[in-house]
C-alpha cells in the first residue's frame, strides 16, 4: 500500500512538474513567434509599403502633366533600376490629358531577364492596350491606390507578383479625376527572402494572405497564388485559419492554437495584419518542437520511473518470498499447533536473519511443548498404571478390605467383600460400616473404630460379624488401620479374616 | 547413524510414548512386548542400550535380564518399571545385571536423561 502510494504521489508530481515545464516552454515559444510575426510584418511594410510610396511619389510628380514617352520611359526605368523588389514599373494617361484626343502614352520597364538591363515596352501597342486593363481602369474609375490580387506573371517575370497602382491627377487639390496611373509590379520572391530570415525553429513557418485571402506566401510552393485561406482550411480540416483571416481583417493581432489531422500535430500559431494593402501575416510553430526536450524527460523519467517500480516489485516479491512466506508457513504451523498438532512441519532455521532466529525460535516452542505433552501423557500414564496395579494388588487380597471415610462410611471395598456378602459394590459404598459389621462382643463398632482413629490408632484382630445379603453372618477378626495423609487421619482400612 | 533403544514393554502406550521422546531426541528405536521378541532383535539388530519393564506377559523382567546379559553382557540395560522398589531391595536384587533402575512415575526427562548418561558418546 505504501508503495502504491509513493509510486501515485511520484506519478502526480512528476505530472505536475512536466505541465509547468510545458508552460514555460510554450511561452517562450510564443514570445519567439510573437517577435518573428512583428519582423515579418516589418520587413513586408518596409519593402511593400516603400514600393507604393515610391510609386505615390512618381505619381505626385506628374500631377499635372503628361511626360513625353522618353522621359515616361527614363522615369520608369530609373525606378526599377533603384529599387530591387520592383520587377515592373509603367505609366499610362488618359488620351484627353496628352491634349491630343487621340493621343496615348503607355510605356512599362520591366527587369530583364539579362543581368541588370531593363525591357521597354509600348502599352498603347494592339497587344497591351492599356486602357483595357484591369488594373488601369480600376485606378482611373476609383481614383485611389490599388493593390492587385496576387498573381504570377506569366510572360513578364515569371514570378509570383503583386502590383500597386497610383492614380495621377490633374491638380495637387484634386482627387477625383484621375488623368492617368502609374503602377509599380512587385516580385514576390523577397517575402520568401524575408521569412527565412526570420524563421525561429526547425518547424516554424509564415504564412502571407492577401486581403481577399488569397496565399502569397505559404511553406508549400503549391499553395501560392492557387489556394485561399478558406480552402487551405477546408483542405487541412483546420477551420481555426479561417477564423484567423477574420480576426486580420477586422485588425486585430492574436495567438491560437490548432491541431492539424494529418500530419498529426499541434500547431499554435501568432497573427497580426500589415499595414500594406490589407494584407495578414501568421507566423506558427510545431508545439512538438519545443516540447522535445519535455518529451525526452518524460521518455526518461517514465523510463526512470519504470525501472523503480520494477526494483521495487522485485523487492516486493523479495520480501514475499525470503520473509513473508517463511512467516506465513510459521502461521500455519501456529494454526496446526493450536490445534494440538504437535507433529507438524516448520521449516528449517536455514538463514541468520530474524526470520532464521524467529523460525527457530518456533521450532524450539513446538519441541518444548511437545516434550511437555508427552511428559503429561507420560505422566498420565504413570498414575493410571499406578492405579491399576495398586488395584490389582488389592483385589487379590483374600481377605474382606473396606476403605473407610473419617465418618466410617464405606468409601471402597475389595472384590473379597463383594464375594463374602453377595452385595453389589452401589449397595456398599457410601452406606455405613455399621450397617455391615458389628463386633461379636456386642460393643459399638462405629464407637470403637472412632475412638482409634481419633487417637491414630491401629486395632488388630477384633472378633467381629460381618452381616451377608440374606442374613447371612460370618465370624471375622477385624483389624483397622488409620489411613493418614499428610500425619493427618483421613479415614481407615479395616480387613476381615476369617476366624 | 543413531544409537538403536530397544524398549520390551507390555504395554503399547508405553512402548509409544518411548517411542516419541527417543526419536525426537534422534535416536533409532525398536519397541516388542515380549521376552522373545527382544532376544531376536537382540540378536538380528543388537541396539547400543536395552529399556525393559519388569512384569511380561510371558515371563519376567528379572529373566529376560538374565538371557540378555548372557546374549550380550555388554549391552547397558534400564529397569523401568511401575513396581516401586527400595533402593536396597534394588541394589541387592539386580544392581549388577542393570545400568539403572528408573520408576514409571519418574518424569521423561529424566528416562531421557539416564538414556544418555550410558549410551556412548
Amino acid at each position: 500500500m505504501i508503495l502504491l502510494l509513493s509510486g501515485a504521489t511520484l506519478l502526480v508530481l512528476t505530472e505536475l512538474n512536466r505541465r509547468a515545464v510545458e508552460r514555460i516552454l510554450i511561452e517562450q515559444a510564443e514570445v519567439q513567434a510573437a517577435i518573428a510575426t512583428n519582423a515579418v510584418t516589418e520587413g513586408l511594410d518596409g519593402v511593400a509599403g516603400g514600393a507604393e510610396r515610391m510609386a505615390r511619389y512618381v505619381a505626385r510628380e506628374l500631377t499635372g502633366r503628361v511626360p513625353g514617352r522618353e522621359e515616361a520611359e527614363r522615369i520608369a526605368a530609373r525606378v526599377v533600376l533603384d529599387n530591387p523588389n520592383v520587377h515592373g514599373f509603367a505609366l499610362a494617361f488618359e488620351p484627353a490629358a496628352t491634349g491630343a484626343a487621340s493621343a496615348r502614352l503607355g510605356v512599362a520597364v520591366h527587369r530583364s531577364r539579362r543581368v541588370e538591363g531593363t525591357d521597354t515596352f509600348d502599352l498603347t501597342a494592339p497587344e497591351q492596350t492599356y486602357w483595357t486593363r484591369e488594373w488601369y481602369r480600376e485606378v482611373i474609375d476609383k481614383g485611389h491606390v490599388v493593390w492587385s490580387e496576387p498573381y504570377f506573371d506569366r510572360g513578364g517575370s515569371e514570378r509570383n507578383a503583386v502590383r500597386v497602382a497610383v492614380p495621377v491627377f490633374r491638380h495637387e487639390t484634386d482627387d477625383r479625376t484621375p488623368i492617368g496611373a502609374v503602377a509599380a509590379v512587385i516580385d514576390l520572391d523577397w517575402l520568401r527572402r524575408l521569412a527565412n530570415v526570420n524563421e525561429f525553429s526547425d518547424t516554424s513557418f509564415t504564412i502571407i494572405f492577401s486581403r481577399s485571402g488569397r496565399l502569397i506566401l505559404h511553406p508549400k510552393a503549391t499553395y501560392m497564388i492557387a489556394e485561399t485561406i478558406e480552402t487551405l482550411a477546408e483542405k487541412t480540416n483546420t477551420p481555426e485559419l479561417a477564423t484567423i483571416r477574420q480576426a486580420v481583417l477586422a485588425r486585430r493581432q492574436g495567438a491560437a492554437a490548432y491541431t492539424e489531422p494529418v500530419p498529426h500535430r499541434r500547431v499554435h500559431v501568432n497573427y497580426k495584419p500589415a499595414k500594406t494593402a490589407g494584407w495578414g501575416v501568421i507566423v506558427g510553430y510545431d508545439e512538438a518542437e519545443f516540447l522535445k526536450s519535455q518529451t525526452r524527460y518524460r521518455r526518461i523519467t517514465a523510463l526512470f520511473i519504470g525501472s523503480l517500480l520494477a526494483v521495487l516489485s522485485g523487492i516486493v516479491i523479495w520480501v514475499v518470498h525470503t520473509a513473508l512466506r517463511p512467516l506465513a508457513a510459521l502461521a500455519a504451523a501456529a494454526d496446526e499447533i493450536a490445534k494440538k498438532n504437535l507433529d507438524c512441519a516448520v521449516p528449517e532455521p536455514v538463514r541468520p536473519d530474524e526470520v532464521g532466529r524467529l523460525t527457530a525460535a518456533f521450532r524450539n516452542m513446538r519441541d518444548a511443548l511437545k516434550h511437555q505433552s508427552l511428559e503429561r501423557r507420560w505422566a498420565a500414564q504413570a498414575v493410571e498404571h499406578q492405579n491399576r496395579y495398586n488395584q490389582l494388588i488389592i483385589d487379590s487380597i483374600r481377605e474382606q478390605v473396606f476403605v473407610l471415610t473419617k465418618a466410617l462410611n464405606i468409601s471402597r471395598v475389595n472384590p473379597a467383600v463383594l464375594h463374602a456378602t453377595g452385595l453389589a459394590e452401589v449397595n456398599l459404598v457410601k452406606a455405613p460400616f455399621a450397617r455391615h459389621v458389628r463386633l461379636a462382643d456386642g460393643g459399638e463398632v462405629a464407637a470403637v473404630l472412632g475412638a482409634a482413629l481419633k487417637e491414630n490408632r491401629a486395632l488388630r484382630d477384633l472378633p467381629a460379624i460381618l452381616r451377608g445379603k440374606d442374613g447371612g453372618q460370618q465370624s471375622s477378626w477385624l483389624s483397622l488401620v488409620p489411613l493418614c495423609d499428610g500425619g493427618r487421619v483421613v479415614g481407615g482400612v479395616v480387613t476381615l479374616r476369617d476366624r | 547413524m543413531p544409537a538403536h533403544i530397544l524398549s520390551i514393554d507390555d504395554e503399547s502406550e508405553i512402548r509409544e510414548l518411548l517411542r516419541d521422546v527417543l526419536t525426537a531426541s534422534g535416536y533409532r528405536f525398536t519397541g516388542v512386548s515380549t521376552a522373545v521378541e527382544a532376544l531376536r532383535v537382540v540378536r538380528a539388530d543388537p541396539p547400543a542400550l536395552i529399556i525393559t519393564d519388569l512384569q511380561l506377559e510371558e515371563s519376567d523382567g528379572f529373566e529376560l535380564i538374565d538371557e540378555l546379559k548372557v546374549v550380550a553382557p555388554r549391552i547397558p540395560i534400564i529397569l523401568l518399571t511401575g513396581v516401586l522398589f527400595d533402593p536396597e531391595v534394588v541394589n541387592g536384587a539386580v544392581s549388577r545385571k542393570i545400568a539403572a533402575y528408573v520408576e514409571k512415575t519418574a518424569p521423561l526427562e529424566r528416562i531421557l536423561q539416564t538414556v544418555k548418561q550410558h549410551l556412548p558418546a
